[in-house]
């Protein structure tokens, strides 16, 4: 078993290496026949045409373009992503200063998606019919169909413009250095509970609706007819054998989730200005940064599939039959 | 039960306890300043845009300073890091004397070799920084590099003297560039300049230095005891707060969580002028919108370079037809709030020294529009609603940046004014960096864009007729009568010549009107009034912000 397990992994790592090599090709070959000039805002009206050309080739994308991926081809061997247009900064260097707070947000948040959403999911299927059922289902369509950058502005007015009772944007306050350790993190947790609801709302929903239906209908199945039959108890049921058969399908949901929220949450940071991955890679597409854009893709790329490999993992350990899905 | 009751507890005391810790802050002497998007670097060869512009102004000092001259529109220079300065040589060198224990940020004695040194570092094709390619006055090499040893005389350890080329006209703008430490950057490659450290651990001579600075959240400057400028009594800390969205960042400036912000929107004028906390200061702008149509016919142009009139817009008949036909006054009430002016040349009503006030903006006039065009022979032949010419419809897209509510706003306007003088336009907007793009190399007939006027007011790029030099006459206009001014006016210093020259500039190229020009927007600040001896003008709100108070 262990030797088909080695087998699957090295066979998954490989796989992925080739797919990000390929995604990140893909969008080289796309930048660079899209439309657009990533030369043209540094480049003054005063120049004269000669000196433009020579601001251009300072960028090197007077090449052909298979020049310029045989140079990216290499550099990236050696880790390199190259220089970002906008930064004048090592493209790595960049997404470093931006990816530990899209990390510990999406962790954050993601938490909140599944704990919540486990939760109200078992509280209305304990109480099928009644009115919390009723509320909870009827109020997740809602809050399903609102856009959350008018959950983020609802929150934001409540909450901060008319409660008073948190800031209304930003990661930290302005004096932030000068708070005891304790204040500080307090300061953290003040600033982030806004943006963090604005981010697991529509989440804890979409696992609330996803779990609560998967229990209703494993409920339904034969083998929980037996259990209870046979006089097992209720709780029993729910715990050994509702829940994790409910659960199982929804790890390859949740592995696909958390891919996302780490490639960043634009709207989110946006509303909360709060310095994320999903601002940097819009801003990076926006101003043709090429090498920000394409290191931007391959961390997104790497995410992406480390968290639908660890949701495979997870299955694996659920039920050991998975590895044919490895 | 139980659990609902503890749940809540909890709930309730999380809330209390949020909301009720007030942390130490250290409010007194700080001001904090709204912007929309983090800059990328901080040293003066890279900050292209505004705000790397402002804030980079305020740690490296250049050797003159400027002022706004409200009565007369113009600028005023006086020393800064030059306690004086001298023309000689029949105007062709300029003398500068030093102020005297003038020091870096990092303790070092500022000297003339900082000096050469920041020009030789600003005309490097190496470097190439924001200034590369603007150095026509000075002796340079045949890629625009300046030469030092003609260029440059150090003639005492605080007096140097720059020479100009004999045929050129120099002005104090020629030497307005911030002065870089030579002694950080000599231990530098010049290609590797652009990713220096000093991007982001500045070395400056001004009254602030960089304090911290935190990656798309803020941007902390602290006074700097060592410049000449340093007083007791100036703020203490200026913190750049970035908030990208701009209802957040106008619930900060309500809440007193920002206390000075720019480019507000007009249709916020009313509800800020309620405030009581909040000064509103509105100001005439030096930036305008136009409709860009393209003189000549872009696709010659862009063949073999050849210079056609366009088919639609090459005569300026039609061009005029079509101001009438626009209602820019609507625009300006709906939309702008009427905080704006309308525009009839390139001149911004602000530069009082060089406007032409006798001329009148072209009236909304459709009847006239569709006499105009009748006369030229635009009839609707076919009946179908559309004015056409030998067989032509006169019909054409009209392009416009995504993403910008005005120009959408206005190409809805001029959409439905034009179809009622039988015009059919097409509104395509087209993704910023795409259109600006295209803008520039000529791929549009008709778009919608805007240009700030420059400080000094520089006219040569955007109207002069050789397309090869002039890069920013996107549509391409031709007067030679124009081009004759122009150069007259690179060719003078005569203040009273200067306002003739630019007057009459003004006229031709209204007569001409090589664009619709819309109109002059005005620029909203609004600060906290705990600001005192605050001056708001077009050189920036930040503009001296040393000199500003908070009152306690």
């Amino acid at each position: 078993m262990k030797s088909v397990v080695t087998k699957v992994l090295i066979k998954r790592i490989t796989m992925s290496l080739v797919l990000l090599f390929l995604l990140i090709t893909l969008i080289f070959f796309l930048l660079r026949i899209s439309p657009g000039n990533p030369v043209q805002k540094f480049v003054s009206p005063l120049l004269s045409p000669n000196l433009v050309e020579k601001v251009k080739n300072s960028f090197s994308l007077d090449k052909s373009v298979w020049l310029q991926y045989t140079d990216f081809v290499k550099n990236l061997a050696t880790g390199n992503f190259g220089i970002s247009y906008q930064y004048h900064l090592p493209v790595i260097s960049v997404i470093f200063t931006y990816l530990p707070f899209t990390i510990i947000f999406s962790l954050i948040s993601f938490l909140f998606q599944i704990s919540f959403g486990l939760y109200s999911a078992i509280k209305s299927f304990n109480n099928k019919g009644k009115l919390i059922d009723k509320i909870l289902s009827k109020s997740s369509l809602v809050i399903y169909s609102i856009p959350s950058f008018v959950i983020g502005i609802f929150l934001i007015y409540i909450f901060s413009v008319k409660l008073n009772l948190f800031p209304s944007a930003d990661l930290r306050s302005i004096d932030f250095s000068e708070f005891t350790l304790p204040e500080q993190l307090l300061d953290y947790i003040q600033h982030l509970i806004l943006p963090v609801l604005t981010l697991s709302l529509p989440g804890i929903v979409i696992y609330y609706k996803y779990l609560r239906e998967n229990l209703e209908s494993i409920n339904n199945e034969g083998f929980i007819r037996y259990l209870r039959a046979n006089g097992i108890s209720e709780k029993i049921i729910l715990k050994k054998h509702l829940l994790p058969n409910a659960i199982r399908p929804m790890i390859a949901v949740a592995g696909i989730e958390l891919g996302l929220l780490l490639s960043g949450a634009l709207i989110t940071e946006v509303i909360f200005s709060l310095p994320g991955m999903g601002r940097l890679t819009v801003n990076a597409i926006l101003n043709r940064d090429y090498p920000l854009v394409i290191g931007c893709t391959f961390i997104s790329g790497i995410l992406i599939i480390l968290t639908n490999f660890i949701a495979d993992i997870v299955s694996y350990k659920i039920d050991k039959r998975m590895i044919k899905g490895l | 039960m139980k659990h609902k009751i503890i749940f809540s507890l909890i709930i309730s005391v999380s809330l209390i306890f949020f909301s009720g810790c007030s942390k130490k802050t250290s409010q007194d002497n700080r001001v904090v300043i709204g912007i929309s998007a983090d800059i990328k670097t901080l040293d003066p060869l890279y900050t292209l845009n505004l705000n790397e512009g402002r804030i980079s102004e305020l740690i490296y000092l250049s050797l003159i300073g400027h002022e706004w001259d409200n009565e007369n529109g113009n600028i005023t220079s006086y020393p800064m890091l030059a306690k004086s300065w001298e023309w000689i040589n029949n105007h062709k060198s300029i003398k500068i004397i030093l102020r005297k224990n003038l020091y870096w940020s990092d303790s070092s004695k500022f000297t003339t070799k900082d000096i050469v040194f920041s020009f030789d570092a600003y005309s490097d094709p190496k470097v190439q920084s924001r200034f590369y390619g603007e150095f026509n006055n000075f002796y340079t090499d045949k890629d625009s590099h300046i030469d030092i040893n003609k260029s440059f005389d150090v003639v005492a350890p605080d007096t140097v003297i720059i020479n100009f080329k004999k045929n050129s006209n120099p002005t104090l703008f020629d030497i307005d560039m911030p002065i870089l430490p030579e002694h950080y950057f000599i231990k530098l490659e010049r290609k590797n300049y652009s990713t220096a450290e000093i991007n982001f651990k500045t070395i400056g001579t001004g009254p602030y230095a960089l304090k911290s600075w935190l990656k798309n959240e803020k941007i902390v400057l602290k006074k700097n005891s060592l410049s000449y400028l340093y007083s007791e009594e100036s703020i203490n800390r200026l913190i750049f707060k970035i908030i990208p969205n701009y209802n957040s960042r106008l619930i900060q400036l309500q809440k007193g969580e920002i206390d000075i912000l720019d480019d507000i929107r007009s249709d916020d004028l009313d509800e800020l002028k309620k405030a009581n906390s909040l000064n509103v200061a509105v100001r005439k702008g030096r930036s305008y919108d136009y409709v860009g149509l393209c003189n000549i016919d872009k696709d010659l142009y862009q063949k073999n370079g050849k210079i056609v009139p366009n088919g639609l817009f090459g005569s300026f008949k039609v061009r005029k037809a079509l101001v009438h036909a626009i209602n820019r006054k609507l625009i300006i009430e709906e939309f702008l709030n009427n905080a704006a002016e309308l525009a009839v040349s390139p001149v911004a009503p602000i530069f009082k020294f060089a406007l032409n006030k006798s001329i009148q903006p072209y009236e909304f006039n459709p009847e006239l529009s569709k006499k105009m065009l009748l006369q030229l022979g635009w009839i609707d032949s076919d009946q179908n609603g559309i004015l056409d010419k030998n067989g032509k419809e006169f019909s054409f897209n009209l392009y416009i940046p995504s993403g910008n509510p005005r120009r959408k706003f206005t190409a809805n306007i001029i959409k439905e004014n034009l179809k009622n003088i039988g015009i059919e336009v097409k509104v395509q907007p087209v993704e910023p960096s795409v259109f600006f793009n295209n803008m520039f190399e000529k791929k549009y007939d008709a778009w919608i864009a805007g240009w700030a006027v420059p400080i000094p007011i520089d006219l040569k790029p955007y109207w002069n007729s050789d397309l090869k030099v002039s890069v920013a006459n996107c549509v391409g206009y031709q007067n030679k009568d124009v081009d004759l001014l122009l150069e007259k006016i690179e060719n003078t210093n005569d203040a009273n010549e200067l306002s003739t020259y630019y007057k009459k500039v003004q006229l031709l190229i209204h007569n001409d009107e090589p664009v619709v020009f819309l109109f002059w927007i005005d620029n909203i600040t609004v600060y906290n009034k705990k600001l005192k001896n605050i001056s708001i003008n077009p050189l920036g709100s930040i503009q001296h912000c040393w000199e500003w108070r908070v009152d306690k």
